[in-house]
């Protein structure tokens, strides 16, 4: 409680709340409304208070919802031209050339920014239906592109003609061929989407940018927003491979610049370096197994039998010095735990940590503390 | 004058735009837009000029990310920033005939005393002649009782938005409050107004 007896005008008129009420926006309507009962000798302060207050009003402009709005999108217009100037992180003194090229590459995405705006505007001035062929796509001249952009709020299911299934999410983008041709399946995505390949020989192929996530039959979620910083793959079952375009067009030649993601992993490319990581999925789920499924219910289990079945069950690799944990004995129910979760309580008890490093899951000991 | 976001959101969003998002950075613009263009319009009262200015520094935001730090107030920051563009515009235009940019800028804010909800005369009378007081300060006591009790900005905002020290707001405005105080006796016919006689 403030101490509202000895209050001053200054402090009343400096108590936000108390300006709020006087304004009309408080929610403690009836504690002011009381006030002066409480503290009659305070009257003529508060009084004061209160005048100053009312007459420290100034009337709105008039500015409609409408203007603002307007106005807003008068911004988003104008900064769609632009790509946001990022440099590198604290980039040590470099040569000229490395400097030149990374600006001559933006004025390329500008420049790439511009022209599908323009194409956009004129795709939009034509009032064609969703269905439309790409004639600009370098790439896919040859096969007929059909598009598909979500602009509903919920994923929208799109179902190839090899009958895999795509579900797109909103304000995303996929262009495919009515058929698929020759020796490669391949989309191009703009935002988000979920895949559900159906095998055949024919790798699968999704091109987002400067990446490309390959597959054979297996289900996964490309996200490669515009505006976001980085690209993401997702792998939900089977084996997918992810590498970037620029490198090779043809994912067969030993370059490093790809990665192999089974399930539960997934890839990160950062499109401003242009690196690709792997690393986890966000919520690491059970992998769908014919034989009897693992409980989770431990009693005085060594640490390193619990691990290895947390590994098999997740399909994620664990490493750990295996002499570090055998003594470890746990006494848990693990069974309604997230793999995160589980991983907690287990290093928790054996006191040890986790980080995931490269797809993989690392357990130390944790460094004891000196005693006091 | 309708809610505002809370500090806490504005600063959810600052952060979201910071990592590139454009839409986090319209949404800024849209929910702090009705404060900007009211003081804007307090610095230059001219609608379309306000307005231009207003899309120019978010897009500057827009283009300059990068070098962009997080804020500790997102309303208090766009302030301080719409006023030195307007400042440096109405400078640009003013050179052409005039080539001297004064510290002294121009500020023009009319208090209009809310008194539709107060029903006595006498009250109305009284809150009527605070205002008058408060209308007949120097502009920069005006704009600093503005910044205060119209924006809600903290002393330490204030002190950014008007490019004074925290100690000088405090001090400017206890001077406001305590001319207004003279004012009132000397003009007050012969009624005694008790401004921070606890202070």
């Amino acid at each position: 409680m403030k101490p509202y007896e000895s209050y001053t005008i200054d402090d009343f008129i400096q108590d936000e709340d108390f300006r709020d009420w006087v304004q009309g926006n408080s929610n403690r309507e009836s504690f002011w409304l009381s006030f002066l009962q409480q503290y009659p000798e305070q009257w003529e302060t508060f009084k004061h208070a209160e005048r100053f207050i009312r007459a420290t009003n100034v009337t709105d402009e008039r500015l409609s919802e409408a203007e603002v709005r307007k106005e807003a999108n008068r911004f988003i217009e104008r900064a769609s031209a632009f790509i946001p100037v990022r440099h590198p992180a604290k980039a040590p003194r470099n040569t000229e050339q490395s400097t030149v090229s990374p600006f001559d590459f933006r004025w390329k995405l500008a420049l790439a920014t511009l022209l599908t705006v323009v194409l956009g505007i004129s795709w939009y001035l034509s009032r064609p239906d969703l269905i439309q062929p790409f004639p600009h796509l370098a790439e896919a001249s040859k096969k007929q592109l059909v598009e598909t952009i979500n602009d509903t709020q919920q994923p929208l299911r799109v179902v190839l003609n090899d009958s895999s299934e795509v579900l797109l999410s909103p304000k995303s983008r996929l262009r495919y061929p009515a058929q698929f041709t020759g020796n490669s399946r391949t989309v191009y995505l703009t935002g988000e989407a979920s895949f559900s390949v159906k095998r055949q020989s024919q790798p699968f192929m999704v091109f987002t940018g400067e990446m490309v996530t390959r597959v054979l039959g297996t289900r996964f979620v490309v996200r490669a927003f515009d505006l976001d910083r980085n690209i993401t793959v997702q792998v939900l079952s089977g084996k997918v491979s992810v590498y970037k375009a620029k490198a090779k067009q043809e994912p067969v030649s030993k370059e490093v610049s790809g990665l192999i993601l089974y399930a539960n992993q997934a890839a990160l490319f950062e499109k401003t370096v242009g690196n690709l990581t792997k690393t986890l999925v966000a919520n690491p789920s059970l992998l769908i197994k014919s034989e009897k499924e693992a409980s989770f219910v431990y009693d005085e289990v060594p640490l390193p039998v619990i691990l290895r079945e947390l590994e098999k069950s997740y399909g994620i690799p664990i490493q750990f010095d295996e002499q570090n944990f055998a003594a470890s004995r746990i006494t848990a129910t693990l069974s309604s735990e997230s793999l995160y979760e589980k991983l907690d309580l287990l290093c928790k008890a054996a006191s040890a940590s986790y980080e995931i490093t490269d797809g993989q899951i690392v357990i130390s000991p944790q460094r004891v503390h000196a005693q006091k | 004058m309708s809610r505002r976001l809370p500090p806490n959101d504005a600063q959810q969003l600052w952060q979201e735009y910071r990592s590139g998002d454009m839409y986090a950075l319209a949404k800024i613009m849209q929910s702090h837009y009705s404060d900007l263009f009211h003081w804007g319009m307090r610095l230059h009262a001219d609608r379309e000029f306000v307005k231009d200015c207003i899309q120019e520094i978010f897009l500057n935001l827009w283009k300059m990310q990068e070098s962009i730090r997080p804020v500790d107030n997102v309303r208090a920051y766009l302030l301080v920033v719409l006023k030195s563009r307007m400042l440096r515009e109405l400078a640009k235009k003013q050179t052409a005939y005039n080539s001297s940019v004064s510290d002294e800028y121009a500020f023009s804010v009319e208090f209009a005393a809310d008194v539709h909800l107060i029903e006595e005369e006498h009250e109305i009378y009284q809150t009527r002649k605070l205002e008058y007081g408060i209308n007949h300060l120097p502009n920069r006591q005006k704009e600093l009782i503005y910044l205060r009790f119209y924006q809600n900005l903290s002393f330490e905002q204030i002190a950014d938005v008007m490019h004074l020290g925290r100690q000088s707001v405090y001090n400017l405005l206890q001077k406001s409050l305590n001319s207004l105080r003279k004012n009132w006796t000397v003009n007050g016919l012969g009624l005694v107004f008790y401004f921070l006689t606890g202070a």
